[in-house]
């Protein structure tokens, strides 16, 4: 029987062990340093704490944060000299070191102490000054000095996150103490905030708002330090009176009132899995654990210690050693605790004497089998050795079931297989050269991937790779961490380049360009072009030429690809890029298709036209450009065009409204040079004298008056709106003269066209009754002869060149549908290009059917003269006519007509 | 899914449910990876296809408490987070901005979570005009990858339904929606082993696929459901989009629009109010409608009323029940025998009302009559359009007949060119100038500029594919869709199959627009046993319309397959369903009334 049990510690009936982990031979004063550590194993990191009294030969560490593994070996070390004061340090999920400090910045670290990347606290903390910034393992909480509370949920990487700020009632007083809870444990699903109040209350706030709840503290006291359970569903609040209270996470039910003998706050309190709580006093150098029905047990340290909490327990850091201290897990006691009968632990107990030659092991084994625990028993030991830390344990555990195995018929043996494989990558990541002392259980819950990623993060590429390959794990995520690795060192560009080929090869699924780029931003290019060659992605070469400035590559790979968005991305490379206007553009428009997107894009925002007619001159397009000035004649642009001159009037006067002009314009504000571009491009276009272009300028103020005082400038009316109505026809005659220049003389004439009939339009408006501005010529002509005006109409007939039937077809129209009768009959005298049948047509559809039978006389061929009669339900008439013309189809026309009439006449 | 199509045991492909069953569970992913009760911001174009995807009652179950549409209005809302779908167009980006600055500025009591999902993927161009616009961080970005969407057994569309739009100003991105949409049916019905494209288009879609096997390897150990894909590029043939559709689906789409299998009915067609307007789903689910929906609306009448007769006798046959058990039998088929009669109902009205529509009118007469005299005889219509134009007709009817007329008979002379287009601007509006330079553009409607610089040749086609066909009803020939005019599209299909292309490239392909056509083969790693276990089946090919196809096009697929010798079965997939009507309008543009 091993002895293992008798370093157990029993508290409440349940069994706590505190293991070595490590010796530590590190030096390192606690006293001096504020340390941090990561969950599952993570590294230890060590800042300064200001608030002690330096030594004189040790204010020169003052200037750097170190990182330790829990074994004690240093492996990084961050500059801190030029760097802000230390609020807070915390780890994430993903085992980066963040360092909050005082000017509101958050920094986030490697675990080898490289920089990743930064982002700073919401500006009140800047005008307001920091009460407090809690680092939690995915987000943060944080309190101004006058106490506005804010926190986030979302540690992204290189996206400054989301702030929420709680809504809080005024406060007075600061909180006595704080707890952020992370979003995964609170009901809002949001980073939940508790505060310990001067009046003993807690404030629990979240997203949804403030409550404040009594948690049963007497006169004069509250709550000095709060800890949440690693499940989230126990709290545990410490008083300014030594009293510890634990209640259920959302404070409904209370469990435990223990009265400690301390008279000042705990320096570190926490859970110690989900059912006992580790206290720690500095001052009387006190580590006190507290079991769940409030029996407590003292454990020793010397000197300064900290407590790092694991969801399945807690490490104790001290100057000399590493400990970890957890509940014992249930495979463990079940087979060592003392006097235990239970068939793992008296199959455990028969190998063992087996190996000391004692025969009756068979036996033993037989009478489990044969109450069918077998199985069950060997699982239990695989179980326990994997929850043991001590090889030699792990070993005993394993032989066991091993032997035992072979009793049973069937056998999952991969899986046992599996278990060992498991258990010798965690010993030796646990070894002192790794330094990281994960339990199985803490294993369980980061995953194989996380653990490699870890490892990765330390460097350990070749542990990293073997675990995968004895694990059958996908190792590209390995293999390109190492390449990336590879590339940083000092070695030739040929050797490195080799020994990539050799690791990864050509068949791999790896992307190349995701290597390429680490050379690239490791300042390598000629090894990253060399590295690109290999990326059969086409696609993803694009960002890469990009970044190495090879345009004429980046672009044709991004055509190659067929994927458009990929050549946006070199199309707003280049136009965002300080490189003459010019020359990007003759890049774009090699490829229709890239020029064919940027007019895609450019032709959406008039902020962009000047540009576009540039792009549209280099690509002869002066079909394409001649219709741009048509289209900005439309409202849609007139309104841009005001906004965006009315910008840079402002932008001019006050560069602060930048800011705002953006807001409403929505696109960016037209760049400064871009003037020049105009009078370029007009010195091109117009040689006119006249230009229109003078008069749109002056224009444009008054139009600044008016897009000010609307609040919906789209609502306009151009019926109302003179200046815009002015504005329209400018802009229709730059057009027109643009069509001219490039000889198209029908597009000029219709463009004209079209500025006559708004002018003549605008004139009748205030002829006539009634809107016309945005009729067609057709719908013009038609109004005008409503208005019983057909001298007019004939005018307008004229001048724009209607063909004399269309123009007919129009007239009868409108006369019926405005019941001017008479004047249609009047109008009929004339000899009508288009027959009568449209007369009798218009009639009818204008429920005139008496006025219609006027002009059925008049339409010469009999046949359809005799229709129209039956249709009219004029029958003798229609007869009549077909007896007159013989026609025999008529009269069965008619008979058939004539049946169906019975009841629903005129219906056709 | 009240009118999505059933696909348990799909016609053609067993298993087609499974990329429906992926997209739904995808989309069931993102809402419950956002906690909490949440409203939904759908743009238009979007609604009805996520409709087929996902029922309400189980987008409400996943905490959806309202849905939204997106425009420029404001969405006035308690719920705290909104979750967008929108298509990565700029118009749209325009929108959200406003959303986004009107939630951060307006209503600043209300601080939401927003959500904005990209359908099917993000872009640069997005991003950055949502960065231009100062409002990036202040909403998730993310994806929706929502492809294709089966209307029915054999029909599967992206739902792009701007992409002609695009074609026209020159902007190819749907293409690679269409490559990866069918590298994913790969994933799920093997690769496929032979790729044939006709048209430019055509080519960088089968170019990208073969790119994609490689970028993106997929499992060639699935025995190939899919035995050829051929890619083609609406552009190849512009001429029967234009052409009235004289099938059943095609007319009713002529006539009242069907938008994703759905169409609107007069209350009254269903039995209902006949104030209001009802949704029905036209597809196979509805079996009587499966049987009419390819049939010349000439055949329709007879077909239909028969089929009366016959569902009234059985529907009878209950006076004559005797024995128990044959009332058993009756019992058993009056659901399948009601379900019959309702939608016998429904097709009654609509062929009714098709008919008054079309048959007192002797304008649409003569309008089938002229495009049929263009096709076939090549008669200039300048009469019959320019009175189409002093009757006001609608523009699309008439931009249809200028363009059949435009490409059948090589283009218009430049006297009649203007002609035209100044009568469509004085009589429809000077906003069409774009139209028109649109139409233009894509070399629809244009004025001869000699032989040499026309490539497309509709007289070489129609002799050498066979185009027009004068008795139809009884070769059984797929021109009855157009009751005598057969899809220069399903032509080529046809050929592609009978002959083969090869050899086709001086009477057929040179005639074509572009000229281009090809094939590659992907070779996969079945063993020959499983090779061969395939081929005794009937193979399947999936047809890929890229910027659009028909109903009638769809139709004639359907009855090629069922030609006797014709051992094929054809899957169409689309970027999106056409009509004439919708084809000319995508070349209209915003402008001023």
């Amino acid at each position: 029987m091993s002895l293992i049990s008798t370093e157990w510690t029993i508290l409440s009936n349940h069994f706590y062990r505190q293991q070595e982990l490590y010796k530590l031979d590190w030096d390192v004063k606690l006293e001096d340093y504020i340390l941090s550590g990561g969950q599952y194993g993570g590294a230890l990191a060590l800042a300064r704490d200001e608030t002690q009294f330096v030594k004189a030969q040790t204010s020169m560490l003052k200037s750097k944060v170190f990182i330790y593994t829990s074994a004690g070996k240093l492996i990084g070390q961050i500059d801190w000299m030029e760097k802000s004061r230390i609020l807070s340090m915390g780890w994430t999920d993903n085992g980066r070191l963040a360092i909050a400090t005082e000017d509101g910045a958050v920094d986030f670290y490697s675990v080898l102490g490289k920089h990743v990347w930064t982002f700073n606290l919401p500006k009140a903390f800047m005008e307001e000054g920091i009460l407090f910034v809690d680092l939690l393992s995915n987000g943060l909480i944080a309190m101004t000095k006058t106490f506005r509370l804010f926190a986030t949920n979302e540690f992204g990487e290189l996206t400054t996150p989301l702030f929420n700020e709680y809504k809080m009632p005024k406060i007075r007083q600061g909180p006595k103490c704080r707890m952020g809870i992370e979003a995964k444990f609170a009901n809002s699903r949001n980073v939940e905030v508790w505060l310990g109040l001067s009046d003993g209350n807690i404030a629990v706030i979240d997203s949804n708002g403030y409550e404040e709840r009594d948690v049963g503290m007497t006169e004069r006291e509250h709550v000095v330090k709060m800890a949440l359970s690693s499940n989230g569903k126990m709290v545990c609040l410490v008083s300014n009176k030594g009293r510890f209270v634990v209640y259920t996470s959302d404070l409904g039910n209370f469990y435990l009132d223990f009265q400690s003998h301390a008279t000042r706050a705990p320096t570190q309190m926490l859970w110690c899995s989900s059912d006992s709580i580790l206290s720690y006093w500095q001052n009387v150098d006190l580590l006190l654990m507290i079991g769940p029905t409030g029996e407590s047990v003292q454990f020793d340290y010397d000197g300064k210690i900290y407590l790092v909490p694991e969801p399945d327990g807690a490490r104790v850091v001290s100057a000399t050693k590493c400990d970890f201290i957890s509940v014992v897990p249930s495979p463990l006691t079940d087979i060592f605790k003392i006097g235990s009968a239970s068939d793992a632990s008296i199959l455990f107990d028969a190998i063992q004497n087996f190996e000391t030659k004692s025969a009756k092991v068979d036996e033993i084994i037989r009478s489990i089998s044969q109450r069918g625990k077998l199985s069950e028993a060997i699982k239990m030991c695989i179980k326990a050795a994997a929850h043991e830390f001590r090889p030699d344990l792990q070993r005993k555990l394993l032989r066991t079931a091993c032997f035992a195995k072979s009793y049973l018929d069937f056998f999952d043996h991969d899986s046992y297989a599996d278990k060992c494989k498991i258990i010798r990558v965690l010993n030796n990541i646990r070894t002192y050269t790794i330094g990281i002392p994960i339990t199985y259980p803490q294993y369980k819950l980061l995953g194989i991937e996380g653990l490699i990623e870890r490892l990765l993060d330390h460097n350990q590429h070749l542990l990293a790779f073997s675990i995968c390959k004895s694990l059958k794990m996908n190792t590209d995520q390995v293999l390109l961490r190492w390449a990336a690795e590879k590339i940083r060192t000092n070695e030739q560009k040929d050797k490195i380049l080799q020994a990539i080929l050799d690791k990864i090869g050509m068949e791999s699924s790896i992307s190349y360009s995701r290597i390429a780029a680490v050379a690239l931003s490791e300042g390598k290019e000629s090894l990253a072009m060399e590295l690109l060659n290999y990326e059969f992605k086409v696609a993803h070469q694009v960002p890469l030429f990009l970044r190495m400035n090879n345009i004429d590559f980046a672009l044709q790979k991004a055509i190659q690809s067929g994927q458009t968005d990929f050549i946006y991305l070199v199309i707003f490379h280049l136009i965002d890029s300080r490189r003459p206007i010019n020359e990007s553009l003759m890049y774009i428009s090699k490829f229709p298709l890239s020029r064919n997107l940027l007019v895609a894009y450019w032709k959406s925002s008039y902020a962009f036209h000047d540009k576009l007619k540039i792009l549209y001159q280099i690509s002869r397009l002066d079909h394409e450009a001649s219709l741009l000035c048509v289209l900005e004649s439309s409202k849609h642009f007139l309104i841009q065009e005001c906004r965006i001159s009315a910008q840079n009037e402002n932008s001019a006067e006050n560069p602060e409204n930048i800011d705002n002009s953006l807001a409403i314009g929505n696109m960016k504000t037209r760049p400064r040079h871009t003037s020049d571009l105009s009078t370029q491009i007009s010195n091109n276009l117009l040689d006119s004298k006249n230009d229109p272009r003078e008069d749109i300028k002056k224009n444009s103020l008054d139009l600044n008056g008016f897009i000010e005082d609307q609040n919906d400038p789209s609502e306009f009316n151009y019926s109302t709106n003179e200046t815009f109505f002015q504005k329209k026809l400018q802009t229709l005659r730059i057009a027109a003269l643009s069509f001219q220049q490039s000889h198209d003389s029908f597009m000029t004439k219709m463009v004209q066209d079209n500025i006559d009939i708004l002018q003549l339009q605008k004139k009748y408006e205030s002829d006539y009754r009634g809107q016309f501005i945005g009729l067609t010529i057709t719908q013009t002509i038609d109004k005008v002869v409503t208005n019983k005006d057909l001298k007019e109409a004939e005018k307008l007939y004229k001048k724009f060149v209607v063909p004399q039937k269309k123009f007919w077809w129009i007239v009868i129209r409108a006369l019926a549908r405005a019941r001017h009768f008479s004047l249609l009959l009047e109008f009929s005298k004339k000899k009508s290009p288009i027959g009568y049948e449209p007369f009798v047509q218009v009639c009818v559809q204008n429920f005139a059917p008496q006025e219609a039978e006027q002009f059925v006389d008049k339409i010469s061929d009999l046949y359809l003269r005799g229709r129209y009669f039956a249709r009219l339900g004029r029958f003798e008439k229609a007869r009549e006519i077909a007896a007159q013309s013989k026609n025999q189809e008529l009269s069965e026309f008619i008979s058939e007509l004539e049946s169906k009439s019975q009841g629903n006449d005129g219906d056709w | 899914m009240s009118g999505a199509i059933n696909l348990e045991n799909s016609r053609i492909i067993k298993d087609l449910g499974l990329i429906r069953d992926e997209i739904q569970q995808e989309l069931f992913r993102i809402l419950d990876s956002i906690e909490g009760p949440k409203g939904i911001v759908f743009e238009n174009e979007l609604m009805i296809p996520l409709g087929l995807i996902a029922e309400f009652h189980s987008l409400k179950e996943r905490l959806v408490q309202n849905v939204f549409s997106l425009n420029s209005d404001p969405i006035r809302t308690k719920l705290k987070t909104l979750i967008f779908f929108v298509r990565p167009k700029m118009k749209m980006m325009d929108h959200i901005a406003k959303h986004l600055r009107f939630h951060d500025t307006e209503d600043k009591s209300q601080k939401k979570r927003c959500f904005i999902y990209f359908v099917p993927r993000k872009t640069f161009i997005c991003e950055k005009l949502l960065e231009q616009a100062g409002v990036k961080g202040a909403a998730v970005i993310r994806e929706f990858n929502l492809d294709l969407i089966p209307l029915d057994h054999d029909v599967l569309t992206l739902g792009l339904e701007t992409s002609f739009k695009e074609f026209i100003s020159g902007d190819t991105s749907s293409l690679y929606y269409v490559s990866s949409s069918v590298h994913k049916l790969q994933r799920f019905f093997g690769l496929i082993p032979d790729i044939k494209y006709v048209g430019k288009n055509g080519k960088i879609a089968g170019e990208m696929l073969l790119r994609m096997r490689r970028e993106s390897p997929i499992d060639e150990n699935i025995a190939p459901k899919i035995n050829h894909v051929i890619f083609i590029d609406r552009n190849v043939d512009l001429v029967t989009p234009v052409i009235t559709q004289l099938t059943y689906e095609g007319l009713i789409d002529e006539m009242y629009t069907i938008k994703h299998s759905y169409v609107e009915l007069d209350g009254s067609f269903l039995g209902k109010d006949n104030q209001t307007k009802e949704k029905y789903a036209l597809n196979s689910n509805d079996i009587l409608f499966e049987e009419l929906r390819d049939l010349n609306m000439g055949e329709v009448g007879p077909f239909l009323s028969q089929k009366a007769k016959k569902i009234s006798q059985d529907y009878n046959s209950r006076h004559d029940l005797q024995e128990l058990q044959e009332y058993k039998v009756f019992i058993g088929k009056l659901p399948t025998l009601q379900k019959e009669h309702f939608s016998l109902k429904i097709h009654l009205s609509i062929v009714e009302d098709i008919l008054n529509k079309t048959k007192d009118d002797d304008q649409f007469r003569d309008k089938i009559d002229t495009e049929m005299g263009i096709l076939i005889n090549n008669i200039q219509a300048n009469d019959t359009i320019q009175n189409m134009i002093y009757r006001e007709k609608p523009l699309e009817d008439v931009l249809r007949m200028l363009c059949l007329q435009s490409l059948v008979n090589n283009d218009f002379k430049s006297k009649s060119f203007d002609n035209f287009r100044r009568e469509i601007l004085e009589t429809y509006g000077f906003q069409h100038i774009f139209t028109l330079a649109n139409l233009e553009k894509i070399g629809m409607f244009k004025k001869s500029e000699g032989r040499s610089k026309t490539r497309f040749n509709f007289n070489q086609l129609k002799k050498s594919l066979n185009l027009i066909s004068e008795n139809f009803e009884e070769t059984k020939d797929i021109s009855s869709v157009f009751s005598g005019y057969a899809p220069i599209t399903v032509r080529l299909v046809q050929k592609a199959f009978s002959s083969g292309w090869q050899g086709l490239e001086d009477s057929v392909f040179r005639y074509l627009s572009d000229g281009v056509f090809g094939q590659f083969s992907q070779e996969n790693d079945l063993s020959n046993s499983e090779q061969s276990m395939i081929s005794e089946k009937r193979n399947v090919c999936l047809v890929f319309f890229i910027n659009g196809v028909t109903f009638a096009e769809i139709s004639a697929l359907r009855l090629l397959s069922q030609m006797q010798d014709h051992s094929l079965d054809y899957i169409v997939a689309t970027t999106h369903i056409i009509s004439g009507k919708s084809l000319i309008e995508s070349a209209y543009e915003n402008f001023d009334k």
